[in-house]
């Protein structure tokens, strides 16, 4: 694991070979394979932007956090760009305590790059917007988003794909959790440019409310300008099944339990991919204190 | 040594009445094999016993060991030491086999964790015993298990478990001859002074792996005869029929609700 922390806009220590930071811009050079992860921290540092770029045929993995305890406006502008033929894994774990958060990212998908993206939000009031744009052919772009929110939170999660390269595919699995009063807003997006041939692009949404309270909307949205493409999208909000409860309680579990089994269930596919250990366990505690 | 009493049991889902008076007295070391045709109640009296919400009790008592089951919720009817394996085990996803089992053992021995050592020790010669996959630890609770791969994994938890009574309900169906073995022969190792079980089916053939001490017949949601294994016979050659002009009782098969 490489591990960086970005604070007042400079690198807190050494940079591993083959990345440098110039005007808050992470530059990651062409033609490198990074095996472990790459951990970068943003530490309370509000108004910041950054911008990652990775090199053309390169391979990373990178996880990003961001967590402050302000509670005044918080604003981060995050760009990530990968070059042609890189294969990028982008995890952002956020926990923020503002009371009006808002975190914008932009991703561009160049010619045969492959973006594997994901969001897990557990913040107590923000609007976040994941805009992904595939620009080169045969680019692919996989984003799964994840927020949860319980009492007073309130999170609008904007996730956009927008494919405007022919032969382009973009899918996104994001999931919505809201316990006691909290709600979720979430929306997604996916555009398919006029000329954009063969473009593949299909979403889920899912809406878990694990209390009378929660409110949850979800919006799936399909906008499409050109014939020849494939396209599929499906939206779902519902409690708990209450037959895999029953299951789970008959084994001894109590309600709460099974309950939180369940909901973690759904987090695992997200919540495997954060390697950082002491990061993960932070993630599943901020998670389940919400449950 | 344990017991389970049913008395006077009946049954309701959505105002209708399904079971109309089950009595019935299990103790610990035997098998009690409730057979009958289909729609009689049968898993209907399992999943009442379980405390499942669909099902409404309006009369009778239940008690294992002189406590009034009824009255418990599902998760605390299990830590009594009941046990329902089921027809149709839920899929979780995301829930792997093994953290779902540690967090039941758990739940089940008063919140006393087993150390993880012996947890896996115990977890993989039970699923050796039931030849299942050696992946299973690490795959999701039923999920995208076949049909015999479920009913073994009901068996599986049920051997960590170790509670006082077990009802099966219809663990034999779906099986194909080998896993019918397997699954019988482990349920007839576990029965002992500190266990009892129900067995609810409508086939005989499991019935050739563990052998029954009681065994009664359910129709139209009562139990109308009770007996021992030569009703096992009597069935197996003459079906239900000869119940209904020997007791001189009318019903008519109907789909499983």
């Amino acid at each position: 694991m490489n591990a960086l922390v970005i604070k007042d806009h400079a690198i807190i220590g050494s940079l591993p070979t083959g990345i440098t930071f110039t005007d808050q811009t992470l530059k990651i050079a062409k033609n490198s394979h990074f095996e472990d992860p790459i951990k970068i921290t943003l530490k309370d540092d509000n108004n910041e932007s950054l911008e990652i770029i990775v090199g053309e045929s390169s391979q990373v993995k990178i996880i990003l956090e961001i967590a402050s305890e302000d509670t005044n406006q918080n604003v981060y502008d995050i760009k990530l760009t990968a070059k042609q033929n890189a294969i990028v894994k982008y995890l952002l774990v956020c926990d923020l305590a503002s009371n009006d958060a808002k975190l914008h990212h932009y991703f561009t998908a160049e010619r045969d790059a492959q973006m594997d993206l994901i969001g897990g939000f557990v913040s107590n009031v923000i609007n976040a917007k994941m805009n992904a744009k595939l620009i080169g052919e045969g680019a692919n772009v996989n984003l799964r988003a994840v927020a949860i929110s319980s009492t007073d939170n309130k999170q609008v999660i904007d996730i956009e794909i927008i494919h405007a390269a022919p032969n382009s595919t973009g899918t996104m699995h994001n999931i919505a959790i809201a316990n006691q009063n909290g709600k979720v807003v979430l929306n997604g997006v996916e555009k398919i440019l006029k000329g954009m041939k063969n473009a593949n692009a299909y979403q889920s949404l899912k809406g878990i409310i694990a209390s009378d309270d929660a409110i949850i909307e979800v919006n799936p949205i399909l906008l499409i300008d050109e014939y020849d493409v494939k396209a599929g999208h499906g939206a779902t909000i519902g409690k708990l099944d209450e037959g895999s409860v029953f299951y789970l309680m008959s084994r001894g579990l109590n309600r709460k339990d099974a309950e939180r089994l369940m909901i973690n269930g759904f987090l695992n596919p997200i919540i495997s991919e954060i390697d950082d250990e002491p990061l993960r366990e932070r993630f599943v505690e901020l998670v389940n204190q919400r449950l | 040594m344990s017991v389970l009493t049913i008395s006077n049991l009946k049954v309701s889902i959505e105002d209708k009445e399904i079971l109309k008076g089950v009595n019935l007295v299990v103790k610990s070391g035997e098998v009690h094999a409730i057979m009958g045709p289909n729609g009689t109640g049968k898993s209907t009296l399992a999943s009442a016993l379980m405390g499942h919400p669909k099902y409404e009790v309006t009369e009778g008592e239940v008690t294992l060991d002189e406590e009034n089951i009824l009255d418990l919720e599902v998760d605390e009817r299990a830590r009594a030491g009941l046990f329902l394996a089921m027809q149709y085990p839920a899929e979780v996803p995301g829930v792997t086999n093994s953290d779902f089992m540690r967090s039941a053992l758990k739940a089940v021995n008063d919140g006393k964790q087993t150390p993880l050592f012996e947890f896996i020790t115990k977890y993989e010669n039970a699923a050796k015993e039931l030849k299942m996959r050696e992946d299973l630890p690490h795959r999701y609770l039923n999920e995208g298990f076949s049909g015999g791969e479920k009913k073994r994994n009901e068996i599986l938890q049920l051997k960590m478990l170790k509670p006082k009574f077990a009802i099966l309900d219809e663990i034999d169906s779906g099986l194909d001859i080998d896993a019918l073995k397997i699954v019988g022969e482990n349920v007839n190792d576990m029965v002992n002074s500190d266990f009892g079980c129900i067995l609810i089916t409508h086939y005989q053939r499991i019935l050739d792996h563990i052998k029954p001490t009681n065994v009664h017949i359910m129709i139209d949601g009562k139990i109308v005869l009770s007996g021992g294994q030569e009703l096992i016979e009597k069935i197996d050659q003459n079906g239900y029929e000869w119940v209904k002009e020997e007791l001189g009782i009318d019903f008519q098969e109907a789909e499983q609700a």
